[in-house]
């Protein structure tokens, strides 16, 4: 089946979660899209922050006008003009030390309020992010894959069920991808063997080998037999072949490297002899010696390899 | 009398508002804090998928 050719949008980005969450005040539901307005009644939505300071001023006012309240009873109530002087001086002093008491904490109220909320309205937010599920649902259905990803991407940012994940990979797997889009691979690693995970991953290695990251490359490993099943060897020896991106995995992945050496393609091998050359100070076991080995015996006409041939002769010469 | 009343209920009130807001702020931590929280309490039971 054909893969669709679709524009991502690029995320919206915040620096923490919940600020994403927003609210329509009068289906009273919560909604985690970037959509500004509600998709059933169309009301704009009010972001959780707003939300929360909005709650916050009404808490004060309220305090405020029982605090104003307490004062003037003081007053009306005073038995003599004196005590009613006294009580409308206290009253004042009284009502501006409330004021500068709020006004020097309402950093700690506002982090007490939204952690309130959040907890009261727990439920409600689940329920919210369920109904963009199903919105996600019904974009699938209706093949409007780009939206039906931009509403899953979202909610994953706060649900990482397996099959919220699968869900993801499975519209990204009908998606042509390109490399100009956002992809994500480590978000989305399932905890069990997923088959059509390891078709997305696949398929990201061939657009952008940064997203191959330590994790994926040892859930590659971890689930080597069914993978080779499903995809060949080949998938196993690219990923090898990702491995080689960085020092770090190198040293990580040395086994599971040396294992496929042999089949990688000339510009991995030569990259493998650079790293090793570069830093001579690593321990890096077996690896050198095999990857030497495998320049002798393939590539020793090679020029590309050539100061790699004559380093190692120099080396066996001595010895 | 009166004015002795009048100002203990005051400052009672004002120590007890104080109280709340040494409470809360003791309380309060990191924002990151809430959004692990938000993020555990909405995974629990894999409800959603």
């Amino acid at each position: 089946m054909a893969k669709l050719a679709v524009q991502l949008s690029k995320k919206k980005r915040t620096k923490y979660r919940f600020q994403k969450l927003k609210m329509c005040k009068k289906c009273n539901r919560y909604s985690v899209m970037k959509d500004e307005t509600c998709s059933t009644c169309g009301t704009n939505l009010v972001g959780i922050e707003s939300l929360v300071k909005s709650i916050l001023k009404k808490r004060l006012t309220t305090e405020a006008i029982r605090i104003l309240l307490i004062a003037c009873l003081g007053i009306v109530f005073a038995p003599t003009i004196k005590t009613m002087y006294y009580s409308i001086s206290v009253g004042i002093i009284f009502c501006f030390s409330y004021v500068v008491l709020t006004s020097l904490f309402v950093k700690s109220e506002y982090f007490h309020q939204l952690k309130k909320l959040l907890r009261t309205d727990f439920r409600k937010i689940q329920a919210g992010i369920l109904f963009d599920s199903d919105l996600a649902k019904a974009d699938v259905k209706e093949e409007r894959l780009a939206a039906a990803y931009e509403k899953l991407r979202e909610i994953g940012d706060f649900i990482s069920t397996d099959r919220l994940k699968i869900r993801r990979v499975m519209v990204l797997n009908e998606i042509a991808l390109r490399s100009d889009m956002e992809l994500e691979l480590e978000g989305l690693i399932p905890s069990s063997y997923d088959k059509d995970f390891v078709k997305y991953a696949l398929e990201v290695l061939k657009i952008n080998r940064t997203l191959i990251s330590k994790k994926c490359i040892a859930y590659f490993i971890h689930y080597r037999d069914a993978i080779v099943i499903d995809f060949g060897m080949d998938s196993l020896i690219s990923v090898a072949g990702t491995a080689l991106r960085m020092k770090l995995y190198i040293l990580e992945f040395s086994t599971f490297i040396e294992e496929f050496l042999a089949y990688f393609p000339k510009e991995r091998v030569l990259r493998l002899c650079n790293i090793i050359q570069a830093n001579p100070d690593v321990e890096w076991g077996s690896l050198k010696e095999k990857t030497m080995s495998i320049v002798t015996k393939k590539y020793h006409y090679d020029p590309d390899f050539k100061r790699f041939t004559i380093e190692r002769e120099r080396f066996v010469s001595h010895v | 009398m009166y004015s002795i009343v009048f100002t203990s209920i005051l400052v009672l009130i004002l120590l007890w508002k104080t109280y709340k807001l040494l409470k809360n702020k003791r309380s309060s931590g990191h924002f990151e804090e809430i959004d692990d929280e938000l993020v555990i309490m909405l995974n629990e039971g894999d409800s959603i998928g």
